[in-house]
C-alpha cells in the first residue's frame, strides 16, 4: 500500500501525520508526506521560494520536517520500517578469489519520502498521487476548511483524484463507519481500506445500499451480500441499510456527524453525480467528521 | 428439534436471513425449511386450470428458482441440515400462513433491511400473516453473531408468554442474555428507573429451576431512539408481538431504530 500525505503548516498537520503513522502503522505501507503551499487565506502567507531551500526555519519545511519525526517517532527505534540505520557486514567477491568484507547500510524495509511541490495545492496533490501512484491520499479538513467553507482545492482533491482519498477531522474518533454504495464494481482493495478504517478507529460498519423507488441496482443486491458475508468471515461487524437515491446527501449529512462516511465513488457511480461540488460542501458543512472516498 | 420456515427471494434481505438462520442452527438444534413464493405480477394470468395451469406457473418459477437453489447451496455448503427449497405460486403471506400452520413450525425467519426514510416494521406487524402467526417470528436484519440477547419484558410483553416461548426456543444453547423493563416516552433525558418492577419478580419465578438466569437487569425510561442507540450492542432483541399495533407504538420504534434481528416470541397454537 502507498500513502500520500499532504501537509502544509497548520498545527493540524501533525494530527494528520500521526493519523497516518496509526493507518501505516497497520499497513506498513510506503508513506510519502507531501509538503504543500495552503490556499491563500491570509495575505501575509509567505510562499515557499528558492532561496528557503537552505532555510530551516521556512514554517512548512519545519512542519514537514517535525511531521517526518512524528511519523518515525511512532514506531519507536527499533520496530520502524523506515528507518535506514540498519548496518550489515557482507562478503562481497570482487574477483575470482578476492573478497571483500563490506559494511552495507541497508535500505529501509519500506519507503518514506518527504516532498515539497509549490504552487497550487489541488494539483500538486494529484501530481504526486499520479506520479507516486500512491493507494490512498490523506489529508486534513484545516487546510480544507477555513470560516466553514471548503477549499475548492480540497474539493478538486476528493473529486477529481483516481485514487482514494481520506479526509481527517481532528475532533472526535468516528463511532460508526458508514460505507454508501450503488455500483457493484469494488475493488478489492477498497474493501480492504474499510477494514483498517474498522480496526483504526474500533467502529462499527454500516453499509448503505442505494435504492432507487426501493429497489437496488443491478448486482448491487448480491454484491452487497457478498461484502457483508465478506466483512463477517473476517469477524468485523457489517450492518446493511437501504436509502433512496434523492435522500442520500441529506442521509450523509446526518451520518457525518457522529461517523466517517465513505462513499465508493467510481467513474460509473451514480454517487459521483450526488455528491457534484456543492453537495461535497453541503456534506462537510456542519460536520466535523473524517470522509472517505473510495475509489 | 425446532422447526424453522425461512421466507427466500432472490434479494439482500433473503441473503441475510437465509445465513442468519444457519448460524442460528450452531446453537441449537433446527431444521430449516427454505420457502419462495412467487407472487403474481400485474398483468400475470393464469391461462387455464390443472396441467396448463400448472406448467404456466413451473415457466415463470424457473429463472428465480435457479437463483434461490444457488443461495441455499451457498448454505448448504457449511451448513449441512438444509432441506430442499419450497416452491409456491401465490400470496405470499396466505401461502406462508398456510405452510406455518399445517406444518407444526416453531419459528419463521424472514430477513428485513433497515431504511433510512421509513420503517417497514410497523407496516410488517399489522400484516395479515403476523397477526395470525402461530409462532415466534425472526426478523434477520443484519450479520450478528449472536453474543447476547436481550429480553424486552413490559405490559406489552408480559414475561408469563415471552419466556416460556423464548425457553423453548433456545433451550440447550447456553445463550447469554439481559432482561429490559422500559418506559417509553416522546421525548426527555435516558435515564434508569429507580423502582424495581414487579414484573422482574415474575420473571424470577419463571425462570427458577430452569437455569435460566439473566445477567443483567436494567429498567430504564427514554425515547425510541434513546433507547435504540443504549440497545444496539445486542446481538439480537427479543419481545412480544404486539397484538393490536398502532401507528405510534414506541416499542416498534424502538425496535424500527435498532440493528439487531428481532424475535418476536410467541407460543406455538395449533391450526387457526
Amino acid at each position: 500500500m502507498k500513502i500520500l500525505a499532504a501537509l502544509d503548516s497548520s498545527s493540524q498537520s501533525t494530527f494528520v501525520a500521526t493519523e497516518v503513522a496509526r493507518l501505516a502503522a497497520n499497513t506498513w505501507a510506503d508513506v510519502t508526506l507531501l509538503g504543500i503551499e495552503p490556499e491563500a487565506v491570509n495575505t501575509d502567507q509567505r510562499p515557499f521560494a528558492k532561496g528557503d531551500r537552505k532555510a530551516e526555519d521556512h514554517p512548512l519545511i519545519k512542519s514537514l520536517r517535525e511531521n517526518r519525526n512524528i511519523l518515525q517517532n511512532y514506531f519507536g527505534p527499533d520496530n520502524s520500517p523506515y528507518n535506514h540505520s540498519v548496518v550489515t557486514s557482507e562478503l562481497v567477491e570482487v574477483e575470482n578469489g578476492f573478497w571483500e568484507d563490506l559494511q552495507v547500510c541497508r535500505g529501509s524495509i519500506k519507503q518514506l519520502n518527504t516532498r515539497l511541490r509549490t504552487g497550487n495545492p489541488a494539483k500538486a496533490v494529484l501530481t504526486e498521487a499520479r506520479n507516486s501512484q500512491c493507494d490512498l491520499i490523506v489529508l486534513g479538513n484545516s487546510i480544507s476548511i477555513f470560516g466553514g467553507v471548503l477549499a475548492r482545492s480540497v474539493k478538486k482533491i476528493l473529486l477529481e483524484a483516481d485514487t482514494s482519498v481520506l479526509m481527517v477531522a481532528e475532533s472526535k474518533n468516528p463511532r460508526r463507519i458508514v460505507a454508501c454504495l450503488d455500483h457493484d464494481n469494488i475493488s478489492q482493495p477498497s474493501l480492504e481500506l474499510i477494514n483498517q478504517m474498522v480496526t483504526l478507529y474500533d467502529a462499527d460498519l454500516e453499509i448503505v445500499g442505494l435504492t432507487t423507488q426501493d429497489t437496488l441496482a443491478n448486482n448491487v443486491d448480491s454484491k452487497m451480500g457478498e461484502i457483508i458475508k465478506y466483512y463477517a468471515a473476517n469477524k468485523i461487524k457489517a450492518l446493511v441499510r437501504f436509502v433512496e437515491e434523492n435522500r442520500l446527501a441529506t442521509f450523509a449529512a446526518q451520518a457525518a456527524q457522529d461517523n466517517l462516511v465513505a462513499i465508493w465513488m467510481g467513474k460509473k457511480s451514480l454517487l459521483s453525480r450526488i455528491f457534484h461540488p456543492r453537495s461535497v460542501e453541503k456534506l462537510l458543512s456542519g460536520t466535523e467528521s473524517s470522509l472517505l472516498i473510495l475509489r | 428439534m425446532i422447526k424453522a420456515l425461512v421466507s427466500v427471494y432472490p434479494d439482500l434481505a433473503s441473503v441475510i436471513a437465509m445465513n442468519y438462520a444457519c448460524r442460528l442452527s450452531k446453537m441449537f438444534a433446527m431444521e430449516i425449511q427454505p420457502i419462495f413464493v412467487k407472487e403474481p405480477e400485474e398483468g400475470d394470468k393464469a391461462p387455464a386450470v390443472g396441467w396448463v395451469r400448472q406448467t404456466w406457473e413451473n415457466g415463470l418459477l424457473d429463472v428465480e428458482q435457479e437463483a434461490m437453489n444457488k443461495l441455499i447451496e451457498s448454505e448448504r455448503s457449511v451448513y449441512v441440515k438444509l432441506t430442499s427449497l419450497q416452491v409456491i405460486y401465490g400470496d405470499r403471506d396466505e401461502a406462508i400462513l398456510d405452510n406455518l400452520l399445517q406444518g407444526g413450525y416453531d419459528l419463521f425467519v424472514e430477513g428485513s433491511i433497515s431504511r433510512f426514510e421509513k420503517s417497514v416494521l410497523l407496516q410488517r406487524t399489522c400484516s395479515r400473516l403476523y397477526r395470525k402467526l402461530p409462532c415466534s417470528v425472526m426478523i434477520a436484519r443484519n450479520l450478528i453473531d449472536l453474543n447476547k440477547i436481550l429480553v424486552i419484558i413490559g405490559d406489552a410483553a408480559p414475561a408469563s408468554t415471552l419466556l416460556p416461548a423464548l425457553m423453548k426456543l433456545f433451550k440447550g444453547s447456553n445463550v447469554r442474555f439481559d432482561l429490559l423493563y422500559s418506559k417509553i416516552i416522546d421525548s426527555g433525558p435516558l435515564e434508569p428507573i429507580y423502582s424495581e418492577p414487579e414484573i422482574f419478580n415474575e420473571a424470577d419465578e419463571i425462570f427458577h429451576g430452569t437455569g435460566w438466569k439473566p445477567e443483567k437487569k436494567l429498567a430504564l425510561q427514554g425515547s425510541p431512539r434513546d433507547l435504540a442507540t443504549q440497545i444496539e450492542e445486542y446481538s439480537l432483541v427479543a419481545t412480544s408481538l404486539p397484538s393490536e399495533p398502532e401507528r405510534h407504538n414506541g416499542l416498534l420504534e424502538l425496535l424500527s431504530d435498532t440493528p439487531s434481528p428481532i424475535l418476536f416470541c410467541r407460543q406455538r397454537i395449533g391450526m387457526l
